[in-house]
């Protein structure tokens, strides 16, 4: 009595499993279809999601190839493009977009690559991009399109030698490396020039700075800057009074903070990159990752980082030419 | 205050200078100044764990040493890749391993283009290990394949000077790992004050640290001559001395040899001998090359075996270094 029932069970039974492998197979060959098409992997094209907990680590997406010797890396706020200062080739600035694709590249006008050095670098809302020069000692700021639209020099010159630089909504922060001045000067809307912090030194006072590369400012407005040659990272507040001292590095290099108050330390020796928790009154360490080598998720003298919005993460791998992109 | 008081005060001020000797301090971390629980050597080596020679954490120490002193200059601001001092654009005295700002044809000033030929070092683009021209003793061949590192010539933990003084070239008394040579060690005797770039306004770097017929500037044979007895320690067949042009050494390619011993150079004439450095420079050269010049071989290689272009790392375009002083 129970023969009919149960045909029509296992029948439906077995039109769900094959349902299901349809399914699988149908995601399976849009998977590959993409991964052949692209060269990467499906999952890095679909939405970020939010980790489960602020202490999980991201992991490594795909690289971006063949720039000779990228050293530094920024990226718009929506993540829909990011560009690369090179130190190797050409010594351009290279536009890609969010999925690795070259755009465009350009470099300041009337330069030839003997004679330009572009290192750093700062998107601001409004599209603009800010590249220090180390050669031409200088910072050149491009419209979204890459094309050159001033060089900042302040106007009374008593050394400007830019290496690191900041936007802290229309606050200029810059790392200024003149001989017997390493410091952090901010630039306002007005364009005048200011010091915030800092001096020359082997690092045995709280200011001496030697060779400071970087520089970011949380959501309280406090400043961290990677003393890189001290190998340390100093905490000031917004005035630029110091606060703290942050260790455990061979040469912190490039910094970002994302939405969540994490901030990412680039070690350049280190060959990794370090995580603190900056949501509250002290940083606290979350974890850290990557690994010296050549593999995938693996650094080789990596040295400037930046964050989009969802979190995605570019990190510029110089020795292996390339960007490396991580996403939670 | 009375004499005594003036004396004192002057005694110690004289006592303070020389025990500081701060003209001899280089900057961390090659100035030596390791505390008895220093912390500096985790940031580049691993006991038990390294992953390259003299258990560096990593492979590359050319990448480790680029870190600071390549093209961006993030650590430092010799860039030894361009040849540049970036703190006032100027050009250093070791010329460049990429391009150099020289100004080899004796015109109106320097100009920026890439070397014609360097001490290449292991970890450039397309590197293959080179030859010690003249290493070792009498009808011992050309030379011996060796593979160059920074380290094998400047030594990174600074102290390297005479009596363990710092030096701001770092100098090895003897290039390290060297091997098979009759070479003898020499500690280079440092100059008071640091000599990162050359003196003439125009670019010409020949009359570098060594009088000749048109520089008025320098005196100072003593620097020049040491480092002739450094650069011996592995070019040791040709150095010559005395009339060792005119003297048969008994080496069946090194058999006449142009003194090099630095003796009565304050004479421009021919009859003073020059040192290494008065004709060559140490990192990269971008002089040019003619027809006979271009057509020199390489010692122990016959001649007319075609165009080679390689400066030898010359100061002045094609043999401009002899008629400086033979006048012909």
């Amino acid at each position: 009595m129970t023969k009919p029932n149960s045909k029509r069970g296992s029948r439906l039974t077995r039109l769900i499993i094959l349902e299901f492998l349809s399914l699988v197979l149908v995601a399976n060959v849009a998977a590959w279809t993409y991964y052949l098409a692209t060269h990467k992997p499906l999952l890095a094209a679909l939405p970020v999601v939010e980790a489960a907990t602020r202490s999980v680590a991201p992991h490594y997406l795909f690289s971006i190839q063949g720039i000779p010797e990228p050293v530094g890396v920024t990226v718009t706020p929506d993540g829909s493009r990011i560009y690369v200062a090179e130190s190797g080739g050409e010594r351009m600035i290279r536009a890609f977009d969010r999925d690795g694709k070259q755009l465009f590249s350009f470099a300041p006008p009337n330069t030839q690559p003997l004679n330009r050095a572009p290192v750093y670098l700062a998107s601001h809302a409004t599209g603009k991009i800010y590249v220090t020069d180390r050669l031409r000692h200088a910072v050149d700021v491009y419209d979204a399109g890459g094309n050159f639209q001033a060089a900042i020099k302040p106007p009374v010159n008593d050394g400007w030698s830019p290496l690191g630089i900041r936007l802290d909504g229309d606050r200029l922060l810059v790392t200024d490396v003149t001989q017997g001045k390493h410091r952090i000067v901010q630039m306002n809307k007005d364009g005048r020039l200011a010091l915030l912090f800092g001096r020359e030194g082997n690092g045995t006072g709280a200011d001496e700075l030697w060779f400071p590369n970087s520089m970011v400012v949380d959501a309280r407005g406090r400043v961290y800057i990677s003393d890189s040659n001290n190998a340390r990272v100093q905490i000031l507040d917004s005035s630029g009074t110091w606060l703290a001292t942050l260790r455990g590095f061979s040469l912190p290099r490039g910094m970002t903070i994302d939405a969540e108050q994490r901030l990412y330390i680039v070690d350049g020796i280190g060959q990794i990159v370090r995580v603190f928790d900056v949501a509250g009154d002290d940083p606290e360490v979350l974890f850290e990752f990557g690994d010296y080598g050549a593999g995938d998720g693996e650094f080789n003298y990596p040295n400037d980082i930046a964050v989009d919005t969802t979190g995605r993460l570019y990190i510029a791998d110089r020795a292996s030419n390339r960007i490396q992109v991580w996403a939670y | 205050m009375n004499h005594r008081g003036l004396i004192v005060c002057g005694l110690a001020l004289l006592l303070t200078v020389v025990w500081s000797n701060p003209a001899f301090a280089d900057n961390p971390p090659h100035d030596g100044n390791y505390t008895a629980t220093t912390d500096s050597c985790a940031g580049c080596h691993r006991t038990h764990t390294g992953s390259g020679a003299g258990l560096l954490k990593n492979t590359s120490s050319y990448n480790l040493c680029m870190a600071c002193h390549g093209v961006t200059s993030g650590g430092a601001n010799t860039d030894v890749k361009d040849g540049i001092y970036v703190a006032g654009n100027l050009p250093l005295k070791g010329g460049g391993f990429i391009t150099a700002k020289m100004n080899t044809n004796l015109s109106a000033s320097a100009t920026t283009g890439a070397v014609t030929s360097k001490h290449a070092v292991n970890g450039m683009t397309g590197y293959t290990p080179g030859t010690i021209w003249g290493i070792g003793a009498i009808n011992s061949g050309a030379g011996t394949t060796f593979s160059l590192e920074c380290y094998s010539c400047h030594d990174p933990h600074g102290k390297s000077g005479a009596g363990g003084t710092a030096t701001y070239r770092v100098l090895r008394s003897v290039p390290r790992y060297v091997t098979g040579a009759s070479n003898v060690p020499f500690t280079v005797t440092d100059v008071i004050t640091k000599e990162y770039t050359i003196k003439d306004p125009t670019g010409r770097y020949y009359g570098e640290n060594y009088p000749a017929t048109n520089d008025t500037n320098l005196t100072d044979n003593t620097k020049i001559t040491t480092l002739t007895s450094w650069c011996s320690t592995c070019h040791t067949r040709i150095h010559g001395t005395g009339a060792s042009g005119a003297t048969n050494s008994g080496d069946s390619i090194f058999a006449y040899r142009h003194p090099t011993n630095g003796s009565n150079i304050t004479n421009s004439s021919a009859n003073g001998a020059p040192a290494c450095l008065t004709c060559h420079i140490a990192h990269g050269s971008r002089a040019v090359m003619g027809s006979y010049s271009s057509a020199v071989p390489k010692p122990g290689r016959a001649e007319g075996g075609g165009v080679y272009l390689d400066s030898a790392l010359l100061r002045i375009d094609n043999r401009g270094v002899c008629e400086i002083c033979h006048n012909k």
